[in-house]
């Protein structure tokens, strides 16, 4: 998985017409990169059931 | 017993109806109470027509109706759930001035029952994140010692019944928002099973994770309180088996599940085992059992709470940025790195974790864990910038859906400690059960902070 990058980041906050300054950016980042690391958590959880399940 | 304030839901509710004691002298004890513990913050609102509605009671008593258990008992609200008539800002400037135009269906429920809802309680800012001390309303304190947190975001529920400011308070619960405080603050918090309790009219955070409940000065309250919110007769009476004994239920001690992780503190652990021994005395055959990993639980939930909190914000954030708090928006922000697959597979996951959990549980009547890792932080622990997490074992069970109770067993410097105890759905009378035994046993559930 490729961490996520602060322009991908600002990019998806904008969509959302989410504005940070600079600080709030960058601790809203290292969360965000939390959570994706979250998402490839349950991707793999899901991945080991499949498996245990066939 | 020097205050009516400190009768329990029991002897007030005998009180009233023996004529020993009134509605109003009962909410005038408490509102001298709360005016003697203004440093907790616990309150963000008192009900100006709190001895009314007082008077109202009364008058339904005299006449000899009888609405409810509750009738002529004041409690008090998170400031999450619309009550009607009262200040309803989710703790929030982006809400500042929203009165209550109706009851929360919680509220109403109580409110039918003659009980006098006398405030609104501090809560972290619409229950994301806290403590934040740049808000409008400061933050909760915990009243065993002030310079800490109380967690959250239940905060003030939790504070105002540690303290003996009110015996009983209602508060939700996303990821552990009335078991945590219920904890650190040293009070019983019980979230009862998704569904069982109706969340209309509570600003939402996850709706698939939300649910409401009581925070209680002991677990027999918490219960009463709980079959009175209850939305269908469907449900089992949490209070039905209050009293009834133990011996020979199966207690499952996961304690690997906490004590596993280096970031308990030693005093948990001794508390918690502890808790198990006080079971194995009481009659109860304890085992160890062993959960699944709590981590892919707290990854599910956080992915849909994220994005579920986001997607309930987008028109306040629209409107409102500004006004938010900095920890909150960033925690919002968080949410935007989750796609609709991401959600997707977060919700298929649902089904596999639970089902895991509830197989780990088939052979035992209730699972006790600790509730948190260890007691309340400092608030110099928080620098009001960015999120700070306490670890805790909470979330899992708000995937799950069952009900868990929070309850105090222990101190480590001074600060309180909580067991938590979980069942199947549908259970909460088994969980009432057990943990009424255990406050029998011990003294921790009358232990109060110095005032």
């Amino acid at each position: 998985m490729t961490e996520l990058d602060e322009k991908q980041f600002k990019h998806l906050l904008e969509q959302k017409g989410l504005k940070l300054d600079d600080k709030g950016f960058d601790a809203a980042l290292q969360g965000a990169r939390n959570l994706k690391a979250e998402v490839a958590r349950v991707a793999a959880y899901l991945a080991s059931h499949a498996d245990k399940k066939s | 017993m020097n205050s009516a304030a400190d009768l329990s839901l029991f002897e007030a509710a005998a009180a009233l109806r023996s004529g020993t004691l009134t509605s109003r002298a009962l909410v005038e004890a408490v509102l001298q109470r709360i005016a003697t513990r203004e440093k907790l913050h616990a309150f963000t609102h008192i009900a100006t027509n709190a001895l009314a509605q007082a008077d109202g009671a009364d008058a339904q008593l005299k006449r000899g109706e009888d609405p409810g258990p509750l009738c002529g008992i004041p409690m008090a609200v998170k400031d999450l759930i619309d009550v009607a008539g009262q200040p309803a800002t989710s703790g929030s400037r982006v809400l500042a001035g929203r009165i209550a135009g109706r009851d929360a269906d919680v509220i109403a429920k109580l409110r039918d029952q003659g009980a006098v809802l006398i405030g609104k309680l501090a809560t972290y800012e619409f229950a994301m994140v806290g403590p934040d001390m740049n808000l409008a309303d400061p933050p909760a304190r915990n009243p065993w010692n002030l310079n800490h947190i109380t967690g959250g975001s239940s905060s003030g529920a939790a504070s105002a019944v540690a303290a003996g400011l009110v015996r009983l308070a209602i508060g939700t619960d996303t990821g552990g928002s009335i078991r945590s405080p219920a904890a650190y603050c040293g009070c019983v918090g019980l979230k009862p099973s998704y569904e069982r309790v109706s969340r209309t009219g509570a600003f939402p955070l996850s709706s698939s994770l939300d649910h409401m409940g009581p925070l209680a000065a002991t677990v027999a309250e918490a219960a009463l309180a709980l079959d009175v919110m209850t939305e269908s007769a469907s449900w089992r009476p949490a209070s039905s088996m209050i009293g009834q004994s133990i011996e020979g239920l199966r207690v499952g001690f996961a304690r690997s599940w906490f004590a596993d992780d280096p970031k308990a503190s030693p005093a948990v652990i001794r508390a918690m085992d502890d808790v198990a021994a006080t079971f194995s005395m009481l009659g109860a055959q304890v085992s160890l059992i062993d959960l699944p990993d709590y981590a892919p639980y707290e990854a599910a939930a956080s992915i849909i709470l994220h994005a579920e909190a986001l997607a309930e914000h987008a028109a306040l954030i629209a409107r409102a940025q500004a006004a938010y708090g900095r920890p909150t928006l960033q925690c919002l922000a968080f949410g935007a790195v989750i796609s609709e697959e991401d959600l997707a597979m977060a919700r298929r996951a649902v089904q596999p974790l639970t089902a895991a959990m509830l197989s780990a549980m088939a052979n035992v009547d209730v699972m006790l864990t600790a509730t948190t890792l260890t007691a309340a932080l400092p608030f110099s622990a928080f620098d009001g910038e960015k999120a700070v997490w306490t670890p805790m074992r909470t979330i899992a069970f708000n995937l799950t859906g069952q009900p868990a109770l929070s309850l105090p067993c222990g101190f480590e410097n001074g600060l309180p400690l909580g067991a938590q105890l979980v069942a199947n759905i549908g259970a909460e009378d088994m969980l009432c059960r057990v943990g009424h035994a255990f406050e029998q046993a011990t003294d921790f559930s009358v232990q109060r902070p110095p005032f």
